[in-house]
């Protein structure tokens, strides 16, 4: 398990580092001259100056990616182009509610998904399995935002029973996680019925069913705990996908998260906070696949238990 | 089917020569009655080629012009004379659905045509020789992969600036790291049977081998990524435009009529019902074609 | 009657495949008295493993299922009994293990706890004792330090080991009939003779009946009593383990015992016998052996022989050829 670990750390930074160029040099990507950008159109030659001074444009490349890089470690990720707030105080004040909105979804999604998945194994090409197959692709093909506008009308607005938007209570969060978590909840579902069904014609399934199991038990302890492993990973590994929906879900339901932070700063230009969210974003992203492995590892034991 | 090659590569004196065609035509055969025995993905293939006669003849069926507003039918409900009722503008929402057919379609289809084209040679090249070549391209699509989806679609957005044409990049840009790892493993696997080795110690060039040989292995792989990716296609480019980085308000785009009636919501939600649901079955379908064509041309594919 | 302890009569099983359905065990008959071990043998897709399985019912998640005929075990048919009398048979009285032991224990679930899953639920025992109970059967195949292994998981052993722990497992409530489908093919030789002197140990202190699953008739010769012969989905022969070998009838057996120096090797091939087993979608007309039978008669093509006793003799045999012999002159034998 140790060098199991060991491995899997050592692999992400290669991965951590090319993120982080890749981040870096956004802001030489974008088409025309930072400066020029950040200043703004109506800038005199010597604003633009003053900020290349200030920004450290005028030194090469991998002079300026160090500099970034310091900054970075030492909590530094900037200012605002648009408001001058730094960054890193715009970030804090927006990561809660993301974090509860993908946290919320995951968990309904993993739940229900995975309860569709086995229902559907386990009845195998009988009604209870054509509807989970038909549920689980609707649910793939369905637009996000199409789901939470229609939730909105239907239960904000018709009905009244939550808010359209904002986070002010718990209620808030109910319809952007089933809207978030519909995507998610579908793929896990599919994922988790093929995993059943793999699992479930092992030998071990057989001679649990020659112990006279009922079975339910068999389903339950012997088939469920093999797949559970499976399909947790594939969840973790399908954050992502989370984040990059909150972007959505956050702007339908006007919710101050970071996906919404991302949308108003692309729509306004706001680079040093874009570059910021997408590290943000992907390094998460990379940690929780990390996360995930790891996890993996303790939940099996040929992983545990090899040295 | 092995058997099959095996024999007629013995046979005849330049093996992919006769093998190639016999073996696609006797797969059609066995595939169109694998997947025409499938209900729902006939009836989806069904409607996405009612899709593709809409996209064609599409000025010809609309009712009304769809870009001419009338103020005097502004966001009215759906009618005998307007079935989707009318936008913000009193344009008919039928009218700019039918419109917005062929561009939805374009845009989906040739941002993963170019994913697929990309991804393909990727893998065939990767798999096929191996080596640094191999191990730089697999690098690169893990780090592709290290980004979300759509947030890689939003970021190259960013960079290039918003419209459809960009938005057709960044939707290829994150779909041709998968292609290029599934391609990558049917040329490995491909790479390894009886008549790629034989026609190798024939001393065919490798890039004849590639072609004549491995690459018709992977075009039931690539046939059936191609139908599972452009659902998701459609949704991330209507997701861009609805975000406002994708079409111009003023398109007749699916997403970019949606986000305009988000305004109007709870006076007039038809005008977001109707294009959304235009786009849930679009994807639908199409997934459900993707999945028949996985179940009949590739069972392997299925886990 | 009562010394039966298993009577296998007219026992049919298709499975269905495409549009139709193609019968893997085509009316099968025998018996297995109290104590008795019984080989089951045959070529690979004989239908043997899948008589085995439709004896403990075990064909749920395969497309097969049992069209005919009865399985009577101590005097009740098991193909009428309803599923939860069956769930209290299995695993208690009549007890199976499988010819991978590399793949038939669940990796994620300790040994102790798979172990003690069907004395629990058989024995009624408590965790503690049920726990106890199973080091006590492992100490029985002859495992050292059962009381760790318990705690173990099963990738931490080896293949002969992991058969011990199915063995323990079967064995751990005491089953009158024990069904061992290939219990060493897996194995190698040296395990392979291990794990049969354990089988045949147990079996002598138990006192159980047991049904021998191989196509290896050294396993047969090692350990039977008697031998059922399977071809085609069909009995073809059966008689004591010392008749069968001293004379076999029918022309299968023959050529089956004639390749035995090679099928100690492990080789599953029958040189010996020309052909292949016939596809069980394509069976021919008459006797389903004729095509690849050295006394092919014009009657074996169109007509298929029954399963008669041989005059005289405890052993039966479906072929025209010594069944014609044998009317003409018993004393040709």
């Amino acid at each position: 398990m140790g060098r199991y670990a060991l491995q899997r750390l050592l692999g992400v930074i290669p991965l951590l580092f090319i993120v982080s160029v890749l981040v870096f040099l956004f802001i030489h990507l974008i088409p025309g001259d930072p400066a020029r950008l950040i200043a703004g159109k109506d800038a005199t030659l010597e604003e633009i100056h003053g900020i290349q001074e200030q920004l450290g444009l005028n030194l090469p490349l991998w002079k300026q990616y160090i500099n970034y890089m310091g900054d970075l470690l030492s909590g530094n990720l900037g200012n605002s182009i648009r408001s001058g707030i730094p960054v890193t105080d715009m970030l804090e004040s927006r990561i809660m509610p993301t974090l509860w909105l993908t946290f919320l979804s995951m968990a309904w999604a993993l739940v229900i998904g995975l309860l569709i998945g086995v229902i559907s194994a386990v009845y195998r090409n009988k009604w209870p399995d054509h509807l989970g197959t038909l549920t689980a692709i609707s649910g793939m093909s369905i637009p996000g935002f199409w789901l939470g506008l229609v939730l909105i009308q239907i239960f904000s607005v018709e009905l009244g029973w939550f808010p359209t938007g904002g986070v002010d209570s718990w209620k808030s969060y109910i319809l952007p996680s089933i809207t978030l978590g519909m995507g998610i909840m579908s793929m896990l579902a599919r994922y988790s019925r093929s995993s059943m069904l793999e699992t479930l014609r092992e030998d071990y399934i057989r001679t649990g069913r020659a112990k006279g199991l009922r079975e339910y038990v068999v389903i339950s302890r012997h088939a469920l705990r093999n797949s559970l492993i499976q399909v947790v990973t594939v969840a973790g590994l399908q954050f992502g996908f989370l984040l990059g929906g909150s972007v959505m879900v956050e702007t339908v339901f006007s919710i101050p998260g970071l996906g919404r932070l991302l949308v108003d700063s692309i729509l306004f230009r706001d680079y040093t906070v874009i570059q910021a969210l997408l590290l943000l974003f992907s390094t998460q992203f990379i940690l929780i696949n990390l996360i995930v492995d790891l996890l993996y590892g303790v939940l099996n034991p040929k992983i545990r238990f090899s040295q | 089917m092995s058997d099959n090659s095996a024999v007629m590569g013995t046979n005849s004196p330049i093996p992919g020569e006769v093998i190639a065609p016999e073996k696609t035509k006797g797969r059609a055969g066995v595939f169109i009655r694998k997947f025409s025995k499938q209900k729902m993905p006939l009836l989806a293939a069904f409607f996405v080629i009612l899709l593709f006669l809409i996209a064609i003849f599409g000025p010809f069926l609309t009712p009304y012009n769809p870009d001419e507003p009338n103020y005097d039918a502004l966001m009215q409900g759906p009618s005998g004379a307007h079935w989707a009722g009318t936008d913000e503008y009193g344009r008919d929402i039928l009218s700019r659905l039918i419109d917005g057919t062929r561009l939805t379609l374009a845009v989906s289809l040739s941002s993963v045509l170019i994913a697929g084209v990309l991804g393909t040679i990727l893998g065939l090249v990767s798999g096929y020789y191996g080596g640094w070549l191999d191990r730089i391209i697999m690098r690169g699509s893990d780090v592709l992969f290290s980004f979300p989806d759509l947030l890689l679609a939003i970021g190259i957005v960013a960079i290039l600036g918003p419209g459809l044409s960009n938005v057709v990049i960044a939707v290829a840009v994150f779909g041709t790291p998968s292609f290029a790892r599934i391609i990558r493993s049917v040329t490995l696997s491909a790479k390894e049977t009886l008549f790629v080795e034989a026609a190798r110690s024939m001393g065919a060039k490798n890039r004849r081998i590639i072609w004549r040989h491995i690459f018709p292995e992977t075009v039931p792989s690539i046939i059936v990524n191609l139908s599972m990716k452009i659902g998701g296609a459609i949704l991330a480019a209507a997701s861009l435009s609805f975000l406002g980085m994708g079409a111009k308000p003023t398109e007749p785009d699916w997403g970019a009529m949606l986000s305009m009636g988000r305004d109007y919501l709870s006076i007039a939600p038809h005008i977001v019902y109707f294009p959304g649901l235009a786009i849930f079955l679009t994807v639908l379908a199409f997934n459900l074609v993707g999945d028949g064509l996985r179940d009949a041309l590739d069972p392997k594919m299925k886990n | 009657m009562t010394q039966n302890l298993l009577e296998v009569q007219g026992l049919k099983t298709e499975f269905k495949r495409g549009d139709g359905s193609i019968t893997a065990v085509a009316g099968v008959d025998f018996v297995i008295k109290k104590g008795e071990v019984l080989g089951l043998v045959g070529e690979s897709g004989c239908g043997k493993s899948v008589t085995s399985l439709s004896i403990m019912r075990l064909l749920k998640d395969t497309p097969g299922r049992i069209s005919g005929g009865s399985v009577r075990f101590e005097g009740t048919d098991l193909t009428k009994v309803s599923d939860k009398e069956m769930r209290q048979i299995r695993g208690n009285e009549m007890a199976m293990i499988f010819q991978e032991p590399m793949t038939s224990l669940n990796p994620v679930l300790k040994i102790g706890l798979q172990l003690m899953e069907p004395i629990m639920l058989h024995l009624g025992y408590g965790r503690k004792k049920a726990r106890e109970h199973a080091i006590h059967m492992l100490r029985l195949v002859g495992i050292p330090r059962a009381e760790e292994l318990v705690d173990e998981y099963p990738h931490q052993l080896s293949g002969g080991m992991r058969q011990r722990v199915m063995i323990a497992m079967a064995m751990s409530c005491h089953p009158k009939l024990l069904i061992a489908d290939e219990p060493t093919t897996a194995l190698d030789v040296t395990i392979q003779a291990q794990i049969l002197d354990l089988m045949k140990h147990l079996k002598e202190e138990q006192d159980m009946g047991m049904l021998l699953i191989t196509h290896d008739l050294g396993v047969v010769a090692e350990l039977c009593d008697r031998v059922v012969v399977m071809y085609a989905g069909r009995v073809v022969e059966e008689a004591s383990v010392h008749e069968l070998f001293a004379r076999p009838q029918h022309p299968y057996t023959k050529g089956l015992i004639q390749s035995v120096p090679k099928l100690r090797q492990n080789v599953r091939r029958l040189d010996s016998i020309k052909g292949n087993v016939p596809d069980l979608s394509q069976m021919p007309a008459g006797c389903k052996f004729a095509p690849r039978c050295d006394f092919v008669m014009e009657r074996c093509l169109s007509q298929e022989p029954e399963l008669l006793p041989i005059e005289g003799l405890e052993r039966k045999s479906r072929c025209w050829f010594t069944q014609q012999e044998n009317t003409e002159g018993g004393e040709r034998l």
